[in-house]
């Protein structure tokens, strides 16, 4: 059985604790003496009879209940039914915070028959592990739309095999009409990224000119919501956050969407990530509470991908082991942010290639990552959130020493912050127990495309 | 993080509390046990939720108390007969439907063949897709359901709204698994990634001929197939232990659980 006392401030200093079974879904907030006795009745010790009452409480509500099994450990076998395909590294927008420095580079485009090749590999695996469809997306490094010839062509392609194929696209929305309204009737959802109101979204995601991006991106959102097509938002915060609440408010107001999920962007420069200080992690925990209060309120859903309540998982996302992602150079890589050579963790996230048509995966370099990941997450074990955040992007973890994809570091107490703060909301709401309300799908299921985590 | 387990008992007496946020500062009202549970239960119930081993609740809920109490307050004795609880009659409830319905949630979900995301999708339902709810499987976590069309499907029950218990409603058959592995032939060790209420057991995960990964679980002790990957979930707690779970399933079985002080920061 799996409890944690985590203890949280309080006026007066007396100590309290929010006892917590991630497995069950259930938190409550006692003192330290319920905590002993929680702790100690899970052990099965003996309960003194003075304590009969405590004791019927933690049993009234579940608290005593075995634990439900947990996440089987997610499998290496390299059978993947979807492919991700990083199309270009070109782009239309200069976001002040692009990891890629995306536009700037030397042009580099998937081809067609890279990606058809890609389409054809992850079909076949559909059929034979006998599937009901595949899945096909378009993705990052660059804006997918830049490279519009190659994305109809490889939406043909996939839409001629006899499995049903789901296609869906991570785009900027800087779209012509015409491109509008082909995607709005030939894919089947997208995540679009758009940082808030006109002043954020003018100020990060301007275009090449200088000039904002915020009218353009309203036009899109307007006609996706005129269509009624399925759509996530992905936003992306910068310090000092002072704006995100106001950015949440105005996307409930401005749009139809019902899942946003915002992610902190702790670089100042473009082309890589910057390391946060803790101040700024924990402004952010205080912005993004606030924010999801307001989206809360409207009836829509904010999370960010280190703390999603409700989730239980072995791996905080399937892209490492079951996605076949391939970038512009023919690479097969681990992680969709890793389009080109110049990702600071390209050599250890680049896990075979395509050639000539055929797909060659590089299975010691895949063990390699996998090592590393799952030591990072033992070493996870021992914390509250490791079901929910189950170690943590490895783009955004690992360093570049001997033992760096060890450290914990801000990214760490921020989630860890986070859980807390959105534990005791629950149980706020929960007039004094959080329940899970149902189980969210783990990332180890499929998920709806509009809820798909992109970092 | 720091295991303290050497730090003095500051208070005796166990306490519960409720949370509340004013002025963006977390405030904690302590709260009698019975009380604290009977709210609980009563929220649960209008919310559709059930809590296992809670007991159905006879009476209103009383009112929390409006003031803090010192760390030193003691803790009313007040015993289950006397226990303040709710009944379902008293409780605000909605307007009585005559089938239960679901509403669709996010702005599209799968509704699907069967009752899991192995099942091929039938249709996308749109947010605010009315349903009728015509069962649900075994572990209450996908719906039955049918669309005003008539045509009938699998939903999960997190990505909808649903107005009904789930434990009310009768447990549907679901069709095959699209893919018919050696798991699927009969004659299971163990039900698919459950353990009985009430029993610990050891999950394994095995991957079939067509690369298909299941989890099952054994009781403790069962002898584990060989290539199977064990996942130990038993909670007998030697004293020795580190990680207070130990696995008497077998050897290569991985700790799984805690039970500990977490400090953060």
């Amino acid at each position: 059985m799996e409890i944690y006392a985590i203890r949280v401030a309080d006026d007066d200093r007396a100590e309290k604790f929010i006892l917590y079974r991630p497995l069950t879904g259930l938190a409550f907030v006692g003192n330290r003496a319920m905590a002993d006795l929680a702790l100690a009745a899970a052990r099965g010790e003996p309960i003194p009879a003075t304590r009969g009452e405590a004791i019927d409480f933690l049993r009234t509500i579940g608290f005593l209940d075995p634990d439900p099994p947990p996440p089987p450990p997610v499998s290496v076998d390299f059978r993947p039914t979807t492919a991700v395909l990083l199309l270009t590294n070109q782009c239309q927008l200069r976001c002040t915070y692009c990891y890629a420095a995306a536009g700037e580079l030397p042009r580099q485009e998937l081809s067609v028959e890279l990606g058809s090749a890609a389409i054809d590999y992850v079909y076949e695996t559909a059929q034979t592990l006998k599937r009901s469809q595949f899945e096909v997306s378009f993705h990052g490094g660059g804006e997918p739309t830049v490279a519009w010839k190659v994305l109809q062509a490889c939406t043909a392609c996939a839409r001629q095999k006899l499995l049903p194929a789901k296609v869906t696209l991570t785009s900027n929305g800087v779209w012509s009409p015409k491109q509008c309204e082909w995607i709005v009737h030939n894919l089947d959802g997208l995540s679009l990224s758009l940082d808030g109101d006109p002043e954020t979204q003018d100020r990060q995601r301007p275009f090449a000119s200088g000039r904002g991006s915020s009218a353009r991106i309203m036009r899109t959102v307007a006609e996706l919501d005129r269509h009624s097509f399925p759509y996530g938002i992905r936003m992306t915060a910068t310090a000092p956050w002072g704006n995100l609440p106001t950015d949440v408010r105005f996307l409930c107001g401005e749009t139809d969407c019902q899942s946003m999920q915002v992610e902190p962007a702790f670089n100042t420069a473009r082309g890589g990530h910057g390391r946060p200080s803790e101040a700024e992690g924990q402004a952010f925990v205080r912005a993004f509470m606030e924010a999801s209060e307001i989206a809360s309120r409207a009836g829509r859903r904010l999370f960010y991908s280190g703390a999603r309540m409700g989730v239980v998982t072995s791996t905080f996302c399937t892209a490492p082991y079951g996605a076949l992602i391939v970038n512009g150079l023919g690479e097969l890589v681990a992680c969709y942010e890793v389009s080109g050579h110049t990702h600071p963790l390209a050599r250890l996230s680049t896990v075979g290639r395509i050639e000539d048509g055929q797909v060659t995966v590089d299975e010691a370099a895949r063990a390699r990552l996998h090592r590393l990941m799952a030591e990072r997450r033992e070493a996870c074990r021992d914390c509250f959130c490791h079901w929910s955040c189950a170690g943590d992007c490895y783009t955004r973890t690992f360093r570049f020493e001997p033992g760096g994809h060890l450290r914990r570091e801000v990214r760490c107490h921020m989630n860890q912050s986070l859980t807390q703060q959105l534990l005791l909301r629950g149980i706020a709401a929960g007039n004094g127990v959080w329940h899970a309300p149902n189980r969210l799908p783990a990332r180890n299921e499929s998920l709806p495309v509009a809820e798909a985590i992109t970092i | 993080m720091a295991t303290e387990s050497d730090k003095p008992i500051k208070e005796e007496e166990p306490q519960v509390f409720a949370v509340s946020n004013e002025a963006n500062e977390v405030k904690f009202t302590r709260r009698d046990f019975l009380e604290l549970a009977a709210a609980t239960s009563a929220a649960l119930a209008l919310t559709g939720c059930s809590t296992p081993g809670a007991k159905a609740p006879t009476e209103a809920p009383t009112v929390p108390r409006s003031t803090v109490a010192s760390p030193s307050a003691k803790v009313p004795t007040a015993t289950k007969t006397k226990a303040p609880t709710a009944t379902k009659t008293k409780a605000p409830t909605l307007t009585p439907i005559p089938r239960p319905e679901a509403v669709v949630q996010p702005s599209s979900i799968n509704m699907r063949s069967g009752p899991g995301t192995q099942y091929g999708i039938v249709k996308i339902l749109k947010k605010g897709d009315v349903l009728e709810v015509l069962g649900r499987n075994q572990k209450g976590t996908w719906l039955q359901v049918r669309t005003r069309a008539g045509e009938e499907g699998w939903v999960a029950l997190s990505v909808i709204e649903f107005n009904g218990s789930v434990d009310d409603l009768e447990v549907a058959a679901a069709p095959p698994p699209p893919s018919q592995g050696s798991d699927q032939s009969g004659g299971d060790p163990g039900a698919e990634g459950q353990t009985p209420p009430g029993q610990t057991g050891a999950d394994y995960t095995l991957t079939d001929a067509n690369g298909v990964t299941r989890t099952y679980t054994l009781p403790c002790g069962s002898p584990i197939p060989a290539g199977a990957v064990c996942v130990c979930n038993c909670v007998t707690v030697p004293s020795s232990c580190s990680c207070d779970t130990v696995c008497t399933c077998d050897t290569v079985c991985t700790c799984v659980g805690a039970s500990h002080y977490w400090y953060p920061n």
